[in-house]
């Protein structure tokens, strides 16, 4: 009991001591020394657009897909393939008999 | 693309199913001018997809893919729409033809989805660097996909025509709940895979091929699914008997 109380003692005190020694802050000095002054830009006159509908236009491709033609064939051929060869199961698979109701 | 699209590109191929199932004059010559039209077109969309459109912004050429992938994830999701409004009406109304009807969208609805997703995996390696990616649109696309061919093989497993009529009338409805998260998959979640492109992303040159290639498929998606609804037909009737897996005991085969 007595060492908490001692602790308590301890932390109210270093409580009443960290609020008197609280730091106050310096005054703030203005630098003696004043900064250089940024030279002025003259705006230089833009050069004309390389291609007629803007700079971007002109700009080199980055980030663009170059080539790529095989990947581009071959999905028209599966398209073109996969048509005519559905087609032709279901052509192969045809009743040849009547259909129902047809002679109704 | 516009919002009225899928539902006008929908009323287009249920209107013409329904004429060609209703009207019997028409059953021996819509669908020959119908492939004759779809075969022009596609000829054409050659033309204008590989040589006449300009290169995408930033994919260049590999964009050309578009003009046949998304027509063809398209007329899937029209055929597996067809589907489970067939389905729903012999749960209203026992139809036999209704249930050929689901069974020949379906079928065609796998086929159409099944090229789809090959091109798009074609299209994945020279934008994503990966055949295939782990990402919402694809793995909701893929069990799409599976929940149809597990539809089709309930319908081949099954033997009586009833409880398969009835049956997969009911898988159909419940398996179309995999369109819509497989449609708005790229809005819900974070996906690799881009988002719907409209009017509005697209330049006209590209939005216009994007559309003839929409009509050329759409044109096939009739014509597929009435000549297979024709297979299904005499499959009922037992006009068009399979061969059997197995010869009878004391039969022997040549």
């Amino acid at each position: 009991m007595k060492w908490f109380a001692l602790l308590a003692t301890l932390s109210f005190a270093s409580f009443a001591l960290a609020d008197i020694a609280v730091p106050k802050p310096e005054p703030f000095v203005a630098p003696v020394v004043a900064a250089p002054e940024v030279p002025a830009v003259t705006p230089t006159p833009s050069p004309a657009p390389l291609h007629p509908q803007g700079i971007e236009k002109a700009m080199p491709s980055m980030g663009v897909i170059d080539g790529g033609w095989a990947y581009v064939y071959a999905c028209y051929f599966l398209a073109i393939g996969g048509t005519f060869f559905y087609g032709l199961s279901l052509f192969l698979r045809r009743p040849t008999g009547p259909l129902p109701g047809a002679q109704s | 693309m516009p919002s009225w699209a899928p539902l006008a590109a929908l009323v287009v191929v249920v209107g013409l199913i329904v004429l060609h199932l209703a009207v019997r004059s028409t059953r021996t010559w819509v669908w020959k001018v119908l492939t004759g039209l779809g075969s022009l077109m596609l000829v054409a969309l050659v033309y204008f997809g590989l040589f006449w459109a300009p290169p995408e912004a930033f994919m260049s050429d590999v964009g050309r893919i578009i003009y046949v992938h998304v027509p063809f994830v398209w007329m899937c999701m029209l055929a597996f729409t067809v589907n489970v409004g067939a389905a729903l009406a012999y749960l209203f109304k026992k139809s036999w033809r209704t249930d050929a009807l689901a069974e020949s969208s379906a079928e065609v609805g796998v086929f159409f989805g099944a090229t789809g997703v090959l091109m798009g995996s074609i299209w994945a390696r020279p934008t994503w660097g990966v055949w295939w990616d782990w990402d919402p649109r694809l793995i909701s696309t893929t069990v799409m996909l599976l929940v149809y061919v597990g539809y089709l093989a309930f319908r081949s497993f099954t033997e009586d025509p009833e409880r398969r009529a009835a049956w997969s009338a009911a898988a159909a409805i419940l398996g179309y709940v995999s369109l819509p998260i497989t449609w708005f998959s790229v809005q819900w979640w974070n996906s690799l895979h881009q988002r719907q492109s409209g009017s509005g992303t697209m330049d006209k040159p590209i939005r216009v091929v994007y559309f003839w290639g929409a009509v050329s498929f759409l044109t096939f998606l009739f014509v597929f699914i009435v000549k297979r609804y024709e297979i299904a037909r005499a499959r009922q009737t037992g006009a068009l008997e399979l061969p059997p897996l197995e010869a009878p005991k004391g039969q022997v085969t040549t």
